[in-house]
């Protein structure tokens, strides 16, 4: 047996999902879509229930990715029930999806979550005149604390109908569904989802759009309004049978200070910079401990036991990607997911994501395009999987090579390691101050030649609430597995390919190749040049291996000042990291995947032989 | 035309009451109405027996509630066909105000109510001359004041306003900016939830004050 869950986004689905599933979930593409669709698998009484948890959407119709998906789903009848999650704050609007979805007549059922807000807003809910509305099973909840939800899968089973509720439209569409029915043999929804301009059908899609030009005419108003105006006039009449609202005291205004310009903006910053000193301080930290670790334990043991050349260069490849990947992965990326967690729970990354969108108006992007800069900062792994949130390609475009320009919390170890202490504060900052110019000059420029056309921004922000640690690890956790599951393999594939390189001696082959360029463009020593594409592999590790070639931990004794400060720049600007661009392409294809890495690579030696230059 | 020219009299002593004459001389109505005493003075005690008007001895008349009723609509109906003559088809005042005139009297009630929702709703921009009119004060989103309480005249956002839809932003609902930063957006509660817009979107979005 199948259930999927299908509601508004921020109703409280995930959590629901993860109270049914617990942690053994999957998360999986849906067939022809690139949306993550996370399955987990529940029993009760012996009978093996998946749970499918559905991208939150606010209607069935729209052209974004996750509303096909989630349409193409529900469509598709896979799923034996329907479990419609709604915010019994918000039920009118909830109401609205719920409609949409009681169209295709599937057996269903409602869980009212968040009846804890609702009531502390002044808000009660008839749930048994609600269930008579819709004709379905209504199920109240309160998912943050557990509450009640132990009973969806036993209402699933026992009590999930067809709904009756129905929408009374206006007669001029009720008119253009006869008649399309007339001349195709259309179930009603078809006939609807045709007029709204969606179907496979040539035949009938033309059909259904001289129609609707004809309603259009005659109404002023698309069809698509016309149809929304009558299922949002039934949402707001059942909403008024059954909802009953004092209104509540209230409490002070926080939200006035967090999104006017004084002092929101200082407040905006003031959070943003504490996270990432504190992402930073812990994770080295961390970092250090971990790296130590498998150092000691693992690697230092293993190179003590004598295994032929080959298996020993395998083998300390393996042991290095794994150090890599654990490395960064929970010190920076673990610790960083956490705070963004705890923004997104909070309430407040919507606030952010207002403040900010004039400034990335600028920059060819709305206010969201807030969330994956700010975790380029930590990581651009998770940073560039983000952009899926932003609603056209063009934005996408624009915020992936912006995001992979973003000195992240590695490159943050390279510069500080590096230019902080062997050339200077002053220095390292400065360093920063290229990145961002050269990420403002990006920006500014990519904002006028990508094609596409830029729409605003239209964003629900969600309520603030107090999130609580339970949930915020437990989304972290997911989101770390994601990143392990992705960035693991490869790294362990590329570093044992560049150990296969070292121990051929290609390497040595090509550091020969590559010296006079190394040495008249950048002014770098032939095995700087191999330390940089070690740091294809991880960033920071353009930093160890410069170390272990150079033979000395103190490398102001072997490099000079200008060659320290040029190394950090071009470790910093080109080619991002290799989990970097494999996320790429899986977000933004592999052209594009491919012309953002040639761009950094450009910039970076750019900048590095303008540096030589000036500085020589 | 006698039944017309009844319901012009109706029209007029609403009008006249509505700006706070109560009762008016028969004298002043013949001037306003452009016609004889005498004459009006028949018709008028005519429309007394039907029961839409009462005439005291000192020749002022005042409206019953019936009467009030008919002149009432029959002044929303011209209003209504006045508003769609000039500001919809681009008559000059004038002659949109005359063509009213005529036709406030054999309008069904039915099309006049269906041309007034049609006037309120989207396609139609709002003419800046409506602005200063009393009853509808059109503006865009983004020139709206914190704390404004508005009802959706016209959504004229192509691309994303679907998404518009969905919300439950679209032509009819009311909603209150919640929070404006001047140049950056704006925030709306709509259905008891708050959306943040950018200026762009809110300035697609037409309302009408409602106070």
């Amino acid at each position: 047996m199948k259930i999927g869950l299908i509601g508004n986004p921020n109703v409280g689905k995930s959590l629901i999902f993860h109270q049914l599933t617990g942690l053994g979930v999957e998360v999986s593409n849906y067939p022809g879509t690139t949306i993550d669709l996370q399955c987990g698998n529940t029993c009760f009484q012996k009978e093996m229930i998946e749970v499918i948890d559905l991208p939150g959407i606010y209607s069935l119709e729209g052209d974004s990715e996750e509303e096909r998906t989630v349409r193409a789903f529900v469509d598709s009848g896979e799923a034996d029930v329907i479990v419609a999650v709604l915010d019994a704050g918000r039920l009118e609007r909830n109401l609205y999806l719920l409609l949409q979805v009681a169209e295709y007549r599937r057996p269903m059922l409602v869980v009212l979550n968040m009846m804890d807000e609702a009531e502390k807003s002044g808000i009660t809910v008839d749930i048994g005149k609600l269930s008579s509305l819709l004709g379905i099973e209504v199920i109240p909840t309160v998912a943050v604390q557990g509450k009640n939800t132990c009973n969806i899968i036993p209402a699933v089973l026992s009590s999930a109908r067809t709904p009756t509720v129905k929408v009374l439209y206006d007669h001029h569409i009720e008119a253009g569904v006869k008649s399309l029915r007339t001349i195709h043999t259309l179930d009603w929804n078809r006939a609807i989802q045709a007029l709204l301009g969606h179907d496979e059908d040539p035949d009938v899609l033309e059909a259904a759009s001289a129609l609707s030009e004809e309603i259009e005419r005659m109404h002023r108003m698309s069809v698509a309004q016309i149809i929304a105006g009558n299922r949002h006039h039934c949402a707001e009449h059942i909403a008024s049978e059954v909802v009953r609202s004092q209104p509540p005291e209230r409490g002070p205004d926080i939200d006035r200070l967090l999104t006017t310009r004084i002092p929101g903006i200082p407040i905006l910053a003031a959070i943003l910079i504490g996270i990432l000193l504190t992402v930073f301080i812990i994770g080295s930290w961390l970092e250090e401990a971990i790296v130590t670790l498998i150092d000691t334990f693992v690697l230092q043991p293993f190179l003590a036991a004598g295994f032929p050349p080959l298996a020993e260069q395998l083998g300390t490849s393996f042991i290095l990607a794994i150090q890599a990947g654990f490395g960064i992965a929970f010190p920076f990326i673990f610790t960083f997911y956490v705070f963004i967690a705890l923004l997104e729970d909070s309430g407040y990354l919507t606030r952010a994501a207002f403040l900010a969108d004039r400034t990335l108006h600028r920059f060819g992007m709305h206010g969201q395009g807030i969330i994956p800069i700010v975790l380029g900062f930590g990581c651009n792994v998770p940073a560039i999987m983000s952009i899926k949130l932003l609603r056209t390609k063009r934005e996408r475009l624009i915020a992936s090579f912006l995001v992979t320009l973003i000195p992240c919390s590695a490159r943050t170890v390279i510069i500080a390691g590096l230019v902080a202490a062997f050339v200077g504060l002053a220095a390292a900052l400065s360093v920063y101050l290229i990145v961002l110019v050269i990420i403002i000059i990006t920006g500014l420029m990519l904002s006028r030649v990508t094609p596409g056309e830029q729409f605003g921004m239209i964003l629900e922000m969600s309520p603030l609430r107090w999130p609580t640690a339970k949930n915020v690890l437990l989304k972290s956790w997911m989101r770390i597995r994601e990143f392990l599951i992705i960035a693991m393999p490869l790294l362990i594939v590329a570093s044992i390919i560049l150990g296969l390189f070292q121990y051929s001696g290609l390497m040595a082959a090509f550091e020969d190749f590559i010296e006079p360029f190394s040495v008249a463009v950048l002014g770098l020593p032939s095995y700087a040049t191999t330390a940089l594409i070690f740091g294809i592999l991880r960033k920071e590790m353009a930093l160890e291996t410069l170390v272990i070639l150079a033979g000395t931990a103190d490398l102001g004794s072997v490099l000079s000042m200008a060659q320290i400060y040029i190394f950090a720049v071009v470790s910093v600007l080109f080619i991002p990291c290799i989990a970097t661009i494999a996320v790429l392409k899986k977000e933004i294809g592999t052209k594009m995947a491919l012309v953002v890495s040639a761009y950094t690579l450009i910039i970076g030696i750019l900048v590095g032989a303008l540096l030589n230059i000036i500085f020589s | 035309m006698q039944s017309s020219f009844r319901e012009d009299i109706l029209e007029t002593l609403y009008k006249e009451k509505a700006t706070g004459t109560s009762t008016t001389l028969i004298m002043n109505l013949a001037t306003l109405l452009d016609r004889d005493v005498g004459e009006l003075e028949k018709i008028l005690r005519e429309m007394e027996k039907d029961g839409d008007l009462t005439i005291s001895p000192d020749r002022t008349i005042t409206l019953t509630p019936r009467g009030e009723e008919t002149g009432g609509k029959i002044m929303r109906k011209h209003r209504i066909l006045e508003c769609f003559f000039s500001e919809m088809l681009g008559m000059a005042p004038e002659s949109a105000g005359k063509e009213a005139c005529t036709l406030e009297h054999s309008v069904s009630d039915e099309a006049i109510e269906r041309l007034g929702r049609y006037i309120r709703t989207p396609g139609w921009a709002g003419p800046r001359s409506m602005r200063r009119g009393k009853r509808w004060q059109v503006l865009t989103l983004i020139e709206a004041a914190e704390g404004e309480k508005l009802v959706v005249s016209c959504v004229r956002c192509r691309g994303p306003g679907s998404r518009l839809n969905d919300l439950g932003l679209f032509p009819g609902t009311t909603i209150v900016v919640v929070r404006k930063i001047p140049g950056n957006g704006v925030v709306v509660r709509v259905k008891e939830s708050d959306i943040a817009l950018s200026p762009e979107i809110a300035a697609s979005i037409i309302v009408e004050r409602t106070g």
